[in-house]
């Protein structure tokens, strides 16, 4: 059965999906190793790290929507980390990326399943590093539709 | 400068004092240990200078609340200051980590050759290190305290994270 869009929040997305984590600071990235560092899955104190559902977004759009969310939070756009919602289940048993739309964003979801343990978040946190991309910020911001 | 694995470092001292004999071959010897041990030595200030200046730009630039742009903590003058016994507390010849911060204002050191072959420490404000490392598809991650030495068991860890 295939729910229509947008789905109830909570509800688990499936594993073919492609997720951007969108990312505000240098540190999350290591230049020397050119790798995501495990601190760009730093999750919050509620546990629910926010994401947003490629879906039908295209390039263009996906960046615009990064881009705002630094307007909004006074910071320069570094970049994102892609990954699929597949990955997400292998970095830990109870990992999984679920809907979590919003009116203004109803592509936004959420990486749960994280336990209080800060040495296993480490690990789960390096785990999606290494299954994730980075893709750096482009250096104007894109106007063009995809 | 090659690096040694950490556990043959560590009998660096046995090897900076050696046995004097009084033949002239011994002396040769002698001599030239000591200028290998003062390389490293030199090598080993250099490096810990290094770190110690990358660790002063991390506080500077995660001093403010929400540095990441989400809702990280301004890093913490204690993990600071811990952060940087730890790496004084880096043995001869030891690979240099990257720094970083995390979202509870902890700094945090990784070693590794990719994303998939590594070892990340966060240093807690009251002295713990909670660990992870991921080699291939292995995974490990626990605490250990830090009390002013390396954890044995962190040193093998960094070993197996930067040798080949």
């Amino acid at each position: 059965m295939t729910l229509a869009f947008p789905e109830p929040e909570g509800t688990p997305l499936n594993g073919a999906e492609t997720l951007a984590r969108f990312l505000f600071s240098r540190r999350c990235y290591s230049i020397e190793r050119r790798a995501l560092r495990p601190e760009a899955f730093d999750p919050p104190p509620d546990l629910k790290l926010s994401v947003t559902r490629h879906r039908s977004l295209g390039e263009a759009e996906l960046w615009r929507r990064g881009q705002e969310v630094g307007v909004l939070r006074a910071k320069a756009l570094f970049g994102r980390a892609d990954l699929t919602a597949a990955g997400v289940q292998e970095s830990g048993p109870e990992m999984k990326a679920v809907a979590a739309w919003e009116e203004h964003n109803p592509e936004h979801a959420h990486i749960v399943g994280w336990t209080s343990n800060p040495a296993y978040q480490k690990s789960v946190k390096q785990v999606l590093a290494a299954v994730a991309t980075f893709l750096p910020a482009p250096a104007e911001p894109s106007t063009k539709a995809s | 400068m090659k690096t040694w694995p950490m556990t043959a470092v560590l009998t660096c001292s046995t090897v900076a004092s050696p046995v004097r004999g009084e033949s002239h071959e011994s002396r040769y010897v002698s001599h030239q240990m000591g200028r290998i041990i003062s390389r490293l030595h030199e090598s080993r200030s250099v490096g810990i200078q290094a770190l110690s200046d990358d660790l002063d730009t991390l506080a500077a630039d995660c001093a403010d609340n929400g540095w990441d742009g989400y809702s990280a903590r301004a890093a913490s003058l204690e993990s600071v200051a811990t952060a940087r016994r730890l790496i004084e507390s880096l043995p001869l010849g030891a690979f240099r980590p990257t720094l970083g911060a995390d979202s509870r204002g902890w700094v945090t050191l990784e070693w590794g050759r990719t994303a998939r072959w590594t070892l990340s420490l966060s240093v807690t404000d009251d002295g713990w290190l909670h660990y992870a490392g991921l080699f291939g598809s292995e995974r490990v991650f626990g605490t250990v305290a830090f009390a002013g030495r390396l954890p044995k068991a962190i040193a093998a860890l960094i070993d197996k994270a930067t040798l080949a």
